[in-house]
């Protein structure tokens, strides 16, 4: 019976993962051929009373991942590395294509659709790392 | 029934004689379109370039098809497959019509971009999707023929870098014409009504 339930909760993998004042929920990873670098989408929610600063995110799926932001200028298309993004209370931060996205290099293991990668969350501001599992999704996911 | 006097009903006949001349006519004008018509705006097009199948092509390949011309690089995670996902699912609204378009996929980043690579990314996004490949002086022309640009960063220590691009997609009729431009926030619905159109032309 437990055994059931454990499985059940395996199966379920858009639950949201919470940890103390924090809500990580749709997190997933775009999945691109051979050893492409691929981009990592969530969305976190600051339910607390303290702003809350991402500082980064580490896979043991990925050898390195940082943190960038698509950038429109004039028509022209660039990313930006971030280091750093506050969350203030009562709010939520988008990682969503077009924007803010985990930019995933040098896969540790192939990867398919349907696979999860746990993607542990750099935080601080006081608040302990966050592990969130993140789904493998198609490249023409949207 | 009540009837209106010969003079009232001359002029009713009037009105309504000049609302048929008018439908007529507005329905001989192009409907609008939804995206950006850019019709003479840019040149046919044209180049020299090698498809992911190793084999060489030109412009004069892909008459008869409806063809998106698109300046991205595969190690490119976020707005490339962003892109083409988009396209990917207007191919996918049209059904059987998709079979006369072809989304043109240049890279800017040939040394990483090699053929096979290249051909295993573009098959991820559809049957419809080419990926084409060439030295930077035809890249230099086609992307200065579009007034488009690439640039590329620094290689880091461990010689990764990123690549600058348009996010324009060029669209061609079946004759190599330009008719329209689509940039980043179009619709998959809206990208595929246009795109029936210019199939059914």
């Amino acid at each position: 019976m437990i055994k059931a339930f454990v499985l059940l909760l395996c199966l379920v993998p858009a639950l949201p993962v919470m940890a103390g004042d924090l809500t990580a929920r749709t997190a997933w990873i775009r999945l691109l051929p051979g050893d492409l670098p691929l981009g990592g989408y969530f969305e976190l929610h600051n339910g607390g009373k303290r702003p809350v600063t991402l500082t980064g995110a580490s896979s043991p799926a990925f050898r390195e991942i940082q943190m960038h932001k698509s950038v429109s200028r004039n028509g022209s298309e660039s990313m930006q590395r971030v280091t750093d993004i506050a969350v203030s209370p009562g709010t939520s931060l988008h990682f969503a294509p077009g924007g803010y996205h985990l930019m995933m290099f040098d896969r540790t293991h192939s990867l398919k659709v349907g696979d999860e990668v746990r993607v542990r969350l750099e935080l601080s501001g006081g608040q302990p790392a966050m592990t969130v599992r993140f789904v493998v999704k198609p490249a023409t996911e949207q | 029934m009540h009837k209106l006097p010969t003079s009232h009903r001359a002029v009713a006949g009037m009105i309504i004689g000049t609302a048929l001349i008018l439908m007529a006519a507005c329905g001989n004008q192009q409907q609008p379109w939804a995206l950006k018509n850019i019709t003479g705006l840019m040149p046919d097009l044209s180049f020299q370039l090698t498809r992911d199948d190793g084999k060489p092509v030109t412009a004069a390949d892909f008459h008869g098809t409806v063809a998106l011309l698109y300046f991205g690089y595969t190690h490119c995670p976020d707005v490339c497959p962003l892109t083409l996902a988009r396209l990917a699912q207007a191919l996918q609204q049209m059904g059987p019509m998709a079979q006369q378009v072809r989304v043109l996929f240049v890279s800017v980043d040939p040394a990483r971009d090699t053929l096979p690579s290249l051909h295993r990314y573009v098959q991820t996004f559809g049957p419809e999707f080419v990926g084409l490949r060439g030295p930077d002086t035809e890249l230099r022309a086609l992307t200065k023929r579009y007034r488009v640009t690439y640039g590329r960063d620094k290689p880091d220590s461990q010689g990764k870098y990123q690549v600058s691009h348009s996010s324009a997609v060029f669209i061609f009729d079946k004759t190599g014409k330009v008719r329209l431009l689509s940039n980043g926030d179009d619709k998959a619905v809206t990208i595929a009504a246009d795109l029936k159109r210019l199939a059914a032309e």
